[in-house]
């Protein structure tokens, strides 16, 4: 053998490792068809996707691998190419898999020289990832848009309401004037009337607008959907007619917590009620029910979830006329309305959407011509809140009734914030700005103070800095040789206001910060244990 | 006889200026003594009438009202403010209660609510809904609103709600910084603090997240 010789044939070697090594790697499925047709090279990917070995391969031609319905088809192009007619290099079939399955390709061919024969080299691309990412990115970007859609209108709706709003405020000021100026008996306070209902009416508009655009932030706690949902059965009994029976899917999973607004879940099934209660004219039934989300449930909405959060699923179910595919496509845009002009707003499942969105939950629906509608609400479930996080019964607030109690302190905000607060308990306040102040209260009101409230961190009478524990005793003092024997309350945030041994038992201190009813219910206590004491003998 | 409620007006809506205006003027113990359509000219005629009460929309352009309240506290210690605005909302009454505001009403309450309003708070008592009422919590620093849930908001200082708010409106940061009385720079370094501390990195999703927690206005 020449040098030369070796050397061309030590190329070819090299070549062929080459190439070898390249379709062997190769995403694509790459098949060598002879003129007649069949295979003579076939890469391990080809293999991957139609199933077969490549040893297999080698002994088919592509008539073996065409879906039965396309095999006219890709005959044609087949021979078209290797006549030299206009034939497509590439396009979209479908093979038969060795297993049975149809798989959709593209197919890239062109002719080529195969060991010195004409030849058809295929390159074969699975198409069926490209199209569910294709599906997917679609289902995004519809996502995206009604987002973007609903926001975008949210921010009109913002913005009208706030300037309707206005108006409202004009014509309900004015109708009032008017009110005042006609005589009871005139004509046209009944055309008022309705003038001055429409615009409450309409202000009801503008908070749904409001509501809609999400300018209310929810305030979440732990909240336990059974009783949520039998609390919005007794609202939705009275909206819903008789003619449409409610059924709350009784109480049988383990409690099903969730972190949520309870306004806003309440007005979630209200609107989803109204829109059962609408598509059930003559009647029906409407279930309503709670359950863990499954695993396949999630899975159908998997671009908007969080795969690693449990859900809860609340599922809204009527026996209405049902919603058609091209209206189920539309029912969460906002103002869309299948109702008579003038009976909806086209807010309410608008509604339901932007504060699902608020509470990181999400909506399907699921309906049938003639059968009813199925909606299904995700919510991320949470944990059993802790004992102190759970909804306690409200503690009742003692009321007075018209007691007169002293209120005594230097800033005149906190005064008239704690005023308005005893004065709605039914409380009169006497308010006392300093010492003067008390002196001259206590000379006029002596007998009628039944309470006294004071702020410890009161400056002394100079204007100076605040009382000490002593001064305060003082005063109390003064207040008790006057002939004040009324319970009362010193409020600071000095722990140092300890009225064990400085204060007598009448007495109590509150430490800043309280809530108002505290104050309350603490004058409330200590009127009747000042009571229970002076019963005794 | 005692003298009538002065009375001063602050909404950036004439119509709804003149309505209130003639509304309460039907009330004997009561006379508005200016209506206005900013916060700015408002301080200045507090200053001039120093009015018992000044009645100011939440929501107007240019100064902000909690700003002017704090100036108005200022200008006339007798002052107090009620505010106005066209929904319940928990960041204004906080903001309210934080500059010391005797109310705060809707303009979807009734008339007579308005008119109670304004005599309770020139009588020394303040007017706040019962439902806002139960939630007041008096601390060392006076009243303020409990909050079931506190959100990012709350890491900023008072400097950097400021400068959100006027984000959130679109002013430019040299409107920014002419309203405020400093320096672009000051407002650039602050505006990088809200940034940093709420993550958010982009004017828009700024406004968004101040409409969100109501600083702002959509």
């Amino acid at each position: 053998m020449t040098g030369v010789q070796q050397h061309i044939e030590e190329s070819l070697a090299e070549n062929e490792a080459n190439f070898h090594a390249l379709a062997d790697n190769a995403n694509d499925g790459l098949l060598i068809a002879t003129e007649s047709g069949d295979y003579v090279y076939a890469n391990a990917r080809a293999a991957q996707i139609t199933d077969y070995s490549v040893a297999e391969l080698l002994k088919m031609g592509y008539r073996d691998l065409a879906h039965p319905d396309e095999l006219e088809r890709v005959n044609r192009i087949y021979s078209d190419r290797l006549a030299g007619k206009p034939s497509p290099r590439q396009y979209e079939t479908t093979l038969v898999r060795k297993d049975g399955r149809s798989v959709p390709v593209e197919i890239t061919a062109s002719l080529t020289i195969w060991h010195q024969r004409r030849a058809t080299l295929v390159i074969i691309r699975d198409i069926v990832e490209r199209d569910q990412a294709a599906r997917e990115k679609g289902r995004l970007e519809e996502h995206l848009h009604l987002a973007q859609k609903m926001e975008a209108v949210g921010q009109l709706a913002s913005g009208v309401a706030h300037d309707f709003n206005n108006l409202l405020t004009v014509i309900l000021c004015s109708v009032d004037r008017l009110k005042e100026t006609l005589a009871d008996n005139h004509p046209a306070l009944d055309t008022i009337a309705t003038i001055e209902e429409a615009a409450h009416q309409a202000t009801g508009v503008t908070r749904a607008l409001l509501t809609f655009s999400q300018e209310a932030p929810a305030e979440k706690k732990p909240i336990r959907l059974q009783t949520a949902l039998q609390d919005s059965a007794r609202l939705l009994r009275r909206t819903l007619p008789a003619s449409i029976e409610l059924v709350v899917g009784d109480d049988c999973h383990p409690p099903l917590w969730i972190n949520a607004d309870g306004t806003q879940l309440q007005q979630i099934l209200l609107n989803l009620a109204i829109n059962a209660r609408d598509a059930m004219p003559h009647g029906g039934s409407l279930r309503i029910s709670a359950a863990p989300a499954s695993q396949s449930e999630l899975r159908a909405w998997k671009d908007v979830c969080d795969s690693r959060t449990p859900y809860v699923c609340v599922t809204v179910s009527d026996t209405g006329a049902g919603i058609t595919p091209d209206v189920q496509s539309r029912i969460f845009e906002p103002f869309f309305t299948t109702k008579p002009r003038g009976r909806g707003s086209g807010l309410g499942l608008a509604i339901v959407h932007g504060l699902l969105k608020e509470h990181s939950g999400h909506i399907t629906v699921v309906s049938e011509i003639g059968k009813g509608t199925t909606f299904h609400v995700f919510l991320p479930r949470a944990g059993s809140p802790a004992p102190q996080e759970t909804d306690h019964a409200p503690i009742k607030t003692p009321h007075g009734h018209g007691e007169t109690v002293l209120l005594v302190g230097n800033d005149p905000h906190m005064r008239g914030i704690v005023t308005m607060a005893l004065e709605s308990l039914g409380y009169e306040v006497i308010q006392a700005g300093d010492g003067l102040n008390i002196r001259q209260c206590r000379e006029r009101h002596r007998n009628k103070i039944r309470a006294i409230i004071l702020d410890g961190d009161v400056a002394d009478q100079s204007g100076g800095k605040p009382l000490s524990t002593g001064s305060v005793r003082s005063w109390l003092d003064d207040l008790r040789q006057a002939g004040i024997r009324a319970p009362a309350v010193i409020i600071s945030d000095d722990p140092a206001f300890d009225q064990t041994d400085s204060f007598d038992t009448r007495t109590k201190l509150l430490l800043k910060p309280f809530k108002v009813p505290d104050l309350g219910r603490l004058i409330g206590e200590l009127r009747s244990d000042t009571a229970a004491q002076e019963v005794q003998p | 006889m005692s003298d009538p409620i002065s009375i001063l007006l602050v909404d950036d809506h004439v119509m709804v200026r003149t309505a209130f205006k003639d509304r309460l003027e039907l009330e004997p113990d009561m006379t508005v003594v200016a209506n206005v359509g900013t916060a700015d000219e408002a301080i200045k005629e507090v200053a001039k009438f120093m009015p018992d009460i000044v009645l100011m929309d939440v929501d107007m352009p240019g100064m902000l009202c909690f700003d002017a309240a704090k100036a108005m506290n200022t200008a006339s210690f007798a002052t107090r403010v009620i505010f106005l605005s066209a929904f319940f909302h928990d960041r204004y009454i906080e903001q309210a209660l934080d500059v010391k505001a005797w109310g705060y009403i809707t303009k979807s309450e009734s008339e007579q609510s308005l008119v109670k309003a304004i005599r309770d708070v020139s009588s020394g008592v303040a007017y706040f809904s019962p439902e806002v009422q139960s939630r007041i919590v008096v601390d060392s620093k006076g009243p303020r609103l409990a909050r079931a849930n506190r959100s990012r908001a709350t890491t900023l200082t008072t400097r950097e709600m400021e400068i959100l708010r006027y984000l959130a409106r679109g002013m430019s940061k040299k409107e920014i910084a002419g309203t405020l009385h400093i320096s672009v720079n000051t407002v650039n370094r602050h505006t990088s603090s809200v940034m940093n501390k709420l993550d958010i990195h982009d004017r828009v999703d700024l406004a968004r997240f101040a409409i969100r927690e109501g600083m702002a206005e959509a």
